[in-house]
């Protein structure tokens, strides 16, 4: 973009006062989330679209393949499942009753077993998408030209699933995402990026994917932009406007309680943020931070 | 003894270099192209064992080596004799197995052969993927599979990072290169096998050929293995032949199923993605 164009590479420091991050600093704190989250892995750019402020082997971030089990819907909030706790009944099992007054609200008190889609449903729901999806016809003269029983393995080594726990996969079998996260020139944070697949590991559709994004983000915190480092069609990004303004907001709370964020940190703090845009899709963000 | 067979992805930013070397360099040339792909061991418990195809495929640095091989019509793509091919790649493993040249490039036994028909009209994409192995039809375990300890992962893993060689020997608490095995007791060690198998307890397709390498080379009918994982708990393997390896096993196996389980290609249709006019609004 023109912004970028003209916006000149960050070089000094100026996390502390307004949360924003130079590349150095987007590549140290890089090197930090990979340490200690390795499903997450540095990675190249299109020789094309090389940016020559970031190392060479470490253009962006990506981890890959990350579950997403549920649709958002399925983790909206319902008033009438809620059942305020006393404090005795939470502490009880754990061994450590609270004080009277300190009530816990459990928000799903009331709420039957999790609906889990049965076989039928899939397969009338895979019936539904094969019946848009014209690229099935394609799929079925390829069918035909290829002779696929002279090709059939004699192969007593190769690990099968199990049938009756074939059956709960196919039902289980979860959306999955890739995301990445760039340094954005311009805003001078970190962006995430998200392409989703459906259960058959084909590409989710734009309205698709909003089902797995918080009803108050989609369509205005995420965003279909092109990568900064990648010649591929529109992909959806959590738009970076608000990331420095947050950063700072969570470094004066932390600040307050005397405590000092550094740099380094600040992926895994990131991630922590934009779990509320993208609450279902369950990366790699367990590890607790210690500040 | 049975294998986790692996399961490829195949990114967009891979198809959208495709697309672009189709047209201005490649043209009608169907001789196969290099090509490179990554693997996880990071992935959780009951996720698809992943083989990565991405724009990174092209930069010549990804761990496992292979070709690509792009058909000009969907006949041809169809009809490719992948049996012979996959036969004639599995001779340059036995090759490297036997030349012992394997000790030092690990990757020269574990190969990829991803055929290809792109329609670039429709941006439909048709792909089969394999990955040879050469099927040793009576490996059994002696024991049943042990847990590795955590902190013994944690050197493996580490080691790995620092090494990038997805295949050493470990003994006695230290780890060695593959060349090792020539000279050391072989009750003394194990052979680490960086593993995308997700599966508890089972191991990884990547093993298969490395366990015959091992057998071939030591002559012996026992080895042990251990598959590293690095998201979840590592695993310990006996592994038994009931005689030694003396001739190249004759049955070539490593064709990769679609999703539904069948032998067949898999088909991904991005022209949502690539059509000409969304390409056109993203170039403003």
């Amino acid at each position: 973009s023109v912004g970028e164009l003209l916006t000149p590479v960050l070089r000094e420091s100026k996390f502390r006062e307004t949360g924003v991050l130079t590349p150095d600093e987007f590549v140290a704190a890089g090197d930090h989330l990979v340490h200690h989250c390795p499903t997450w892995a540095w990675a190249k750019a299109d020789p094309k679209k090389l940016r020559e402020y970031l190392p060479k082997d470490k253009q962006f971030l990506i981890t890959r393949n990350v579950p997403c089990h549920k649709r958002c819907m399925q983790m909206e909030y319902d008033p009438t499942q809620e059942k305020v706790l006393s404090g005795n009944e939470v502490g009880a099992e754990d061994g450590f009753a609270g004080d009277e007054d300190s009530g816990w609200v459990d928000t799903h008190h009331f709420a039957s077993v999790v609906p889990v889609r049965t076989l039928e449903e899939v397969k009338d729901l895979d019936k539904d998408n094969d019946n848009d999806d014209d690229g099935e016809e394609e799929a079925l003269d390829l069918d035909d030209l290829v002779d696929s029983g002279a090709l059939e393995e004699n192969d007593p080594g190769r690990f099968v699933v199990k049938n009756e726990k074939m059956m709960e996969s196919e039902v289980e079998k979860p959306r999955t995402y890739d995301l990445h996260i760039t340094y954005d020139k311009y805003y001078q944070v970190p962006r995430l990026w998200l392409t989703g697949y459906n259960e058959r590991r084909l590409p989710l559709t734009v309205d698709e994917m909003n089902e797995d994004f918080s009803a108050d983000h989609a369509n205005k915190t995420i965003t279909m932009e092109s990568h900064p480092h990648l010649d591929v069609p529109l992909i959806a990004s959590v738009h970076p406007c608000r990331h420095a303004e947050t950063m700072k907001r969570l470094m004066d709370q932390l600040a307050e309680n005397g405590k000092e964020l550094s740099v380094e940190q600040y992926l895994l703090i990131f991630l922590k943020f934009v779990q509320a845009i993208i609450p279902t899709v369950e990366y790699d963000y367990t590890r607790s931070i210690q500040l | 003894m049975q294998f986790v067979p692996l399961c490829t992805f195949v990114d967009a930013s891979y198809w959208s270099e495709v697309n672009r070397r189709k047209l201005n360099e490649w043209k009608l040339e169907e001789t196969p192209q290099p090509l490179g792909a990554s693997i996880s061991i990071y992935d959780c418990v009951g996720s698809d064992s992943r083989l990565s195809l991405s724009n990174e495929s092209f930069l010549g640095s990804s761990v496992l080596k292979g070709q690509m091989i792009l058909l000009n019509t969907v006949e041809t793509f169809a009809k490719l004799d992948r049996k012979a091919m996959m036969n004639a790649e599995a001779d340059g493993i036995w090759d490297s197995i036997v030349s012992g040249r394997w000790m030092n490039q690990p990757t020269t036994i574990n190969t990829f052969i991803f055929t290809v028909f792109a329609d670039l009209k429709k941006f439909r994409y048709h792909y089969w993927n394999c990955v040879p192995v050469l099927a040793l039809a009576d490996l059994s375990l002696k024991e049943q599979p042990q847990e590795m300890v955590e902190d013994e992962s944690r050197v493996l893993l580490s080691h790995l990072e620092q090494s990038q060689q997805s295949v050493f020997v470990y003994s006695k608490g230290i780890t060695l290169p593959l060349t090792a095995i020539l000279t050391l007791q072989h009750e003394d060690y194990e052979i680490v096998v960086a593993d995308p198998s997700t599966t508890p307890a089972v191991a990884g397709a990547l093993c298969r050929n490395v366990i015959l390498a091992v057998l071939w080379t030591t002559k012996r009918t026992e080895m042990r293995l251990i598959s590293l994982r690095g998201g979840q708990v590592s695993w310990r393997f006996r592994i038994n032949v009931s005689v030694p390896v003396t001739i190249r096993p004759s049955n070539v196996v490593g064709l990769e199923r679609n999703g539904k389980d069948e032998m067949k290609p898999s088909s991904v249709d991005l022209s949502k993605q690539f059509h000409p006019h969304k390409l056109m609004e993203q170039a403003v």
